[in-house]
């Protein structure tokens, strides 16, 4: 995460995501979250780069696991258009961090207060790790279960003849069956690997499939350090001699061992039922939506649907001035940024949320009470665009919640 | 039980793409991008940047003559070298990366942007210690000032009576802006006759900064561009506009609006189509789209916008284009493209899979 953190700095995209924008997409309830201005946003990167080494090192452990949860998750929240599952994880498993003593050897706080060290952990706190990955996976494995992963090879019928010039292997991408062979074969990955990773004369096998599969996706798709997190994390499933046979230094004395208060342990155990049982159900509330869930994206997010689809839209937004009668079209480019306005496009809680700044916006320019109206095609896995809502709808005058969006139009059946 | 595994898997996969009804084996997916970086570089981009530096070249040679001899035949010939190279100028203009993406924005917006300021222009004309090279003002600088600075809407005799005797400061200017104009495009055009041809077609790839994702992207920011600017703002078509602003068209003092609209959106056309400056057709988009899955749909879909488009704007009336911006036709040609902004912008780089964004970008 270290390596990710400064990354982001490097590559400008502080200023470019989280300074520059003129709006911000937020989270359906954490709409109260602002970016800071641009000297305390560069503070923030810093104290997560703090963060992490301190995390690495084992210094100031908790100190450090709480600053990094919270300025990651932060910096995050800002903006929904950025939202990655990966990112998601990231935050899950930095809050599950914090109730680990992942400091108690090889670390700087040992070696300050010596007392510290013990060389034997509870085994929950390594199975909640193996959870939260079996979680993952498994789920990733069920979202691939659908007829067009599966039975159409889409989007990878798309996205894979793009990769065509890639060294040695991009001869195969040309193939319509390749498309097919990756869908099963990514859809059986997902779902057992965590079964083969857990049995133990299947491991090591398994984790060269781990290895061979993320680096697979590195090379095919722009998906940043997603594919070298899942590497490193799935290390987990190994034992502890494993682990320590990699470190030179290990010396493998027993004693100690780690018992935390009694009240404090119940806390902890609720807290954790509750985290997980909030993961396991959060992704099946798409049941409770009617219409096609890659359509509408009522109940997408949060749920390890990674790279499932190929989705895509143009959306023009009008300002009517209730007043004078007269419409006029708005510029995009004028309010958002690229990744903004491409994810906006195509998402409708972000396209009614991009109109309600919009009236905002145009009302103080003084427009009369302004009705906006959004005509927007859309294009789901090579199918011909169409319509993804009520061109008629005045958008300004619906709140977002929970409920079924009824000014989603219907997915038309392909011809 | 793994080997088990792999044996079902294999012979589930091959099952299944055997009953789909479509092409099992090659799909025609082989499309060589190659063909189409290489086809659209050699016959169109590099023909119309040398066409370009060519235009712009006589524009100063021009300028010079008329800066030493301020007389009416001398500005006739001035103003025809403008519109000569203004109209080669929108042919460039979709391809604004690479060595067309100047320090201080790409070629387009350095050097192509209206309306510009009149008083600013005027002010720095007045000003002595006035340095082009240190501004960083957009509307003070490329071909619309060298038109504001040779037409006027009151004739070629208001324009004449501006360089008599103590105009030494506005000729000067006319001469800086046209110097900066002619570094540029010369910069532009060497480099895409030497190196920058072999980086743009030596490399085939779709993410983000490839060469093809670049062209796509200058392509379609080039045709919003088109009908934001040049259509939708001058119209008053635009959200919060409370009227038509006709002042606001492009080439507003010599009248060659339309004709520039219709120069620009047919070479919007040709990128598309992937035929050369010279009208021979080759490989483009087009024929990648044919290539891919879902793509003959769309290409008859586009097909069938672009006529309309044409038809549209050949209907809107002779004459100067800030005399007609409010008319019907206008807004016809504006509602057409607008329509037709999906069929460029989502669905082609949906079907492509070509980066949509300038920089590259954690996706998952």
């Amino acid at each position: 995460m270290l390596y990710s953190t400064i990354r982001f700095i490097a590559k400008g995209w502080v200023y470019t995501h989280l300074v520059a924008p003129k709006l911000h997409f937020t989270y359906f309830g954490f709409a109260w979250i602002k970016p800071l201005p641009e000297v305390w946003m560069y503070g923030v990167f810093g104290l997560m780069v703090l963060a992490c080494v301190g995390i690495i090192l084992g210094c100031f452990y908790r100190v450090a696991t709480i600053t990094f949860f919270l300025t990651f998750t932060y910096t995050e929240l800002i903006d929904i258009t950025y939202y990655l599952n990966h990112y998601y994880f990231v935050s899950l498993v930095a809050f599950l961090l914090i109730f680990v003593p992942a400091n108690r050897a090889f670390s700087v706080d040992v070696r300050r207060k010596p007392h510290l060290q013990q060389n034997e952990v509870p085994a929950w706190t390594i199975g909640i790790f193996k959870l939260q990955i079996a979680i993952v996976y498994f789920y990733a494995g069920l979202a691939k279960m659908n007829s067009e992963w599966l039975l159409d090879a889409m989007p990878l019928t798309i996205w894979l003849p793009a990769k065509t010039s890639l060294p040695v292997i991009g001869f195969i991408f040309k193939y319509k069956i390749t498309a097919y062979l990756f869908s099963w074969a990514g859809m059986l990955f997902d779902t057992f690997i965590v079964g083969f990773l857990l049995w133990r004369k299947t491991r090591i096998l398994a984790y060269v499939a781990v290895v061979v599969f993320h680096t697979l996706t590195a090379l095919l798709f722009q998906i940043g350090v997603f594919p070298l997190v899942m590497s490193c994390c799935v290390l987990i499933f190994f034992s502890a001699e494993f682990h320590e046979r990699l470190i030179p230094l290990g010396n493998a004395c027993l004693g100690g061992h780690y018992a935390p208060l009694k009240s404090w342990r119940k806390v902890t155990t609720a807290f954790l039922v509750v985290f997980f049982a909030f993961q396991v159900l959060f992704p099946w509330r798409y049941l409770l939506y009617k219409g096609n869930l890659f359509w509408t994206e009522e109940g997408y997010r949060f749920s390890w649907r990674v790279m499932l689809m190929e989705k895509a839209g143009t959306a023009t937004f009008f300002i009517k001035d209730t007043k004078t009668g007269r419409e006029g079209a708005v510029p995009n480019r004028q309010f958002l940024n690229d990744v903004q306005e491409k994810q906006m496009a195509m998402q409708p809680d972000l396209i009614l949320q991009y109109a309600h700044f919009l009236k905002k916006h145009y009302a103080k320019k003084g427009v009369t009470n302004p009705e906006v109206r959004a005509k927007v095609q859309v294009t789901l896995n090579a199918r011909p665009s169409q319509l993804l809502i009520d061109p008629q709808v005045d958008l300004g005058k619906i709140q977002d919640g929970w409920k079924q969006k009824y000014w989603i139009l219907k997915m038309k059946k392909a011809q | 039980m793994r080997k088990y595994f792999v044996i079902m898997f294999f012979a589930l996969a091959c099952g299944l793409s055997a009953c789909s009804n479509n092409d099992v084996a090659v799909n025609d997916n082989g499309f060589d991008r190659g063909t189409l970086l290489v086809n659209v570089a050699d016959n169109l981009i590099i023909p119309s940047f040398q066409d370009l530096k060519a235009k712009v070249a006589a524009l100063e040679t021009t300028s010079n003559t008329f800066i030493a001899t301020s007389d009416a035949t001398n500005l006739d010939a001035l103003q025809s070298a403008w519109e000569a190279a203004m109209t080669s100028f929108v042919k460039c203009s979709p391809f604004a990366f690479g060595p067309a993406d100047l320090p201080l924005g790409t070629f387009v917006e350095v050097l192509g942007t209206f309306p510009i300021s009149t008083t600013k222009i005027e002010t720095n004309i007045n000003n002595t210690g006035f340095n082009l090279s240190a501004s960083f003002d957009r509307d003070v600088r490329g071909m619309m000032t060298v038109e504001y600075l040779i037409y006027s809407l009151n004739g070629d005799a208001a324009v004449l009576t501006n360089y008599g005797t103590g105009s030494d400061n506005r000729k000067n200017y006319l001469k800086t802006v046209i110097t900066e104009i002619k570094t540029n495009i010369d910069n532009i055009t060497t480099a895409w006759e030497g190196a920058y041809r072999t980086t743009f077609t030596s490399n085939t790839e779709t993410s983000a900064g490839s060469p093809i994702s670049l062209l796509y992207n200058s392509f379609v920011k080039d045709y919003e561009n088109i009908k934001n600017f040049k259509l939708e703002l001058p119209a008053g078509l635009q959200a919060g506009q409370t009227s038509a602003e006709p002042t606001k068209v492009e080439a507003y003092y010599s009248g060659i609006s339309l004709t520039l609209i219709k120069e620009h959106f047919a070479t919007t056309e040709k990128i598309w189509l992937g035929t050369g400056l010279n009208g021979t057709d080759g490989i483009g988009f087009e024929e990648y789209l044919n290539a891919v899955e879902g793509g003959a749909a769309l290409v008859t879909q586009t097909k069938a916008k672009v006529a309309e488009i044409n038809s549209a704007i050949a209907a809107i009336p002779a004459g100067r284009l800030s005399d007609n911006i409010g008319s019907t036709q206008v807004s016809a040609a504006h509602t057409l493209m607008q329509d037709n902004t999906a069929n460029f912008k989502s669905s082609m780089s949906s079907l492509l899979g070509i980066s949509i964004t300038f920089s590259d970008n954690d996706g998952d």
